[in-house]
């Protein structure tokens, strides 16, 4: 199924993506930590299913591990010593400071988990054309080319081979130099096809106006009303670690801000935020749900 | 016979033996290009001047004083950003000609399709040498822009991540230095020995390192010696499998696709 998050404004996609991964890097609290890696992992497992699972056992995993292990064994500040190893201290803020990093770092990569899901290339594409229209010219004609190269080079197999020049078989040197012959009128042909396609799109007056690029998207009011949420979290947090709130020291000694009514108020506020996708596909899911059973 | 006898010889033959006026209307075109180029450097010096000199300090100084320092993750992040907005920025504002963009295109296609032809084996990945031989047939800024699109486009199928801007600014620059330390008369095998060389220590001395100190920002609050030490050590074994893969790559590529590049340059009068 398609995720619902997935229909949204790009910009207002992007606006979330950016404040979901800055969120962790800049501000390592623990708590807040916890709240972005909960909301990445349900919607990474909405995205991908059971996918997700081998990803992060595969990838988050041993990068969360590293990060752990490494930290206390590299870095000696801190008041609290544990244990000696090898006389050198091994600190309680340290250990504290590497799970944190761990989690900054396993958080941001399952956001970009799920964005790498939701951003697809028309979407990059369609953001970078408003402010960048060379470029995204060129980021489109690349994804384009890149099938367009693989079709071709199937054709210049069959041709070589209806040609006599056999692809199929023979020892790996023999093979490999048919693929290098391949590649070869491959790459004259694909950098022909570039200025043949210039040739065409100053035909059709490239450069004459100002470019703008196909877009399917509009802004309407639920993307008012996912906006309107992000700028509020926003605010909140800004205002949050303006006031001390939120705030956090882990070396010499570690030093947290106190658990205040309002500090949890902020925490379900960043909670919510980040959950925007989640609450999204769960009232898509509930309405399917409920016109179903009226069926 | 030089490049400039060469175009001359060359108007000459399409012209039937033309006039010298036509020549000279060449020669003139020349001396304004490159003076279009001259200026298209000033820019780029005074914007990469005013981001450098403006903008990284102030960077610095709100990670220090806002930040309460030693966030070195979104600072250097923010720094790597920062140093390739002056490429962009001036590709984008010379307003590039339709068959500069879809030549890039293609050497980016390229690089994409070879990472992905190369997938199953880590690290042995032809990117790097396609990056460098666009940059030495196309010139540096050519090469900048297909190494940073090339790492984009080809994260865009293996998935993107906070490593991005970092293999982007990578790639980019030895595209980059490539154009500046090479030109495209690489004939005899000293040059080529020369270039191997070049990619060798690119691969391992940008690529690598770039990389790698992404990985101690990114981790670690304390930034010691040691840890980069641990980090370079331990992302050496891949560094060296890629090294091996650019030199071996620009050892069977240089002389063919340099040559592609330049029949289409002088066929085509594009990049010159």
């Amino acid at each position: 199924m398609r995720d619902a998050f997935d229909t949204v404004n790009p910009i207002v996609a992007f606006v979330f993506f950016a404040f979901a991964l800055i969120m962790p890097m800049l501000v390592m609290h623990p708590v807040l930590l916890g709240i972005s890696l909960v909301c990445a992992l349900i919607w990474l497992f909405m995205l991908r299913g059971r996918k997700a699972i081998g990803y992060i056992l595969k990838f988050v995993l041993p990068i969360m591990l590293l990060t752990a292990i490494l930290n206390p064994l590299f870095n000696h500040a801190g008041i609290t010593t544990l244990f000696y190893l090898r006389h050198n201290p091994v600190t309680l803020e340290s250990i504290v400071y590497g799970a944190s990093s761990a989690a900054m770092l396993a958080s941001v990569v399952l956001w970009f988990a799920c964005f790498n899901q939701i951003f697809t290339s028309d979407k990059i594409v369609y953001l970078l054309g408003r402010f960048a229209p060379s470029i995204s010219l060129v980021v489109s004609m690349a994804l384009r080319f890149v099938p367009l190269f693989s079709r071709q080079a199937k054709r210049i197999s069959y041709a070589q081979r209806g040609a006599g020049m056999g692809t199929g078989g023979g020892s790996v040197i023999k093979r490999a130099r048919s693929g290098l012959s391949i590649l070869s009128s491959l790459i004259t042909w694909g950098l022909e096809t570039s200025v043949t396609t210039a040739d065409s799109m100053r035909a059709r007056g490239y450069g004459l106006h100002p470019r703008r690029s196909f877009a399917n998207y509009r802004f309407d009011g639920r993307d008012a009303l996912i906006g309107g949420l992000l700028a509020l979290g926003m605010l909140c947090s800004a205002l949050a670690s303006g006031f001390k709130l939120i705030s956090i020291r882990f070396f010499p000694s570690f030093k947290i801000n106190e658990v205040t009514p309002l500090f949890i108020a902020f925490c379900a506020i960043y909670a919510i935020t980040l959950l925007i996708p989640v609450i999204m596909n769960s009232i898509e899911a509930y309405r399917w749900h409920l016109s179903r059973s009226k069926l | 016979m030089n490049e400039a006898a060469h175009e001359k010889q060359n108007m000459h033959d399409m012209t039937g033996g033309g006039t010298d006026e036509r020549i000279l209307a060449a020669e003139r075109l020349r001396a304004r290009m490159e003076a279009d180029e001259k200026k298209r450097r000033l820019i780029r010096r005074i914007v990469s001047a005013v981001l450098i000199l403006v903008f990284v300090p102030s960077v610095v100084l709100v990670g220090m004083l806002e930040w309460h320092d030693r966030q070195y993750y979104i600072v250097s992040m923010l720094i790597i950003l920062f140093s390739m907005v002056p490429f962009f920025f001036v590709f984008e504002k010379r307003r590039p000609r339709a068959r500069e963009l879809t030549l890039i295109a293609v050497m980016v296609a390229l690089g994409v399709a070879g990472r992905a032809a190369f997938a199953m084996l880590p690290q042995f990945k032809p990117i790097a040498a396609i990056v460098i031989i666009t940059g030495v047939s196309l010139g540096s800024e050519a090469g900048f822009i297909t190494g940073a699109l090339t790492a984009f486009v080809s994260n865009l199928f293996f998935g993107q991540g906070p490593w991005t801007p970092w293999q982007m600014f990578a790639l980019g620059l030895i595209g980059f230095l490539s154009g500046i330390l090479f030109n495209d008369q690489i004939k005899s095998k000293w040059k080529l020995f020369l270039l191997c060389a070049f990619g060798a220590f690119a691969t391992v001395g940008i690529y690598g390192q770039i990389m790698d100190t992404q990985y101690v920002f990114s981790a670690a609050q304390n930034v010691t010696w040691e840890m980069f030490l641990a980090a370079y050590a331990s992302g050496l074994p891949m560094n060296l499998i890629f090294a091996a893969a650019t030199v071996f790559f620009l050892l069977i590529l240089t002389k063919p696709l340099l040559n592609k590049l330049g029949r289409i340059k002088l066929k085509h009068g594009v990049f010159r």
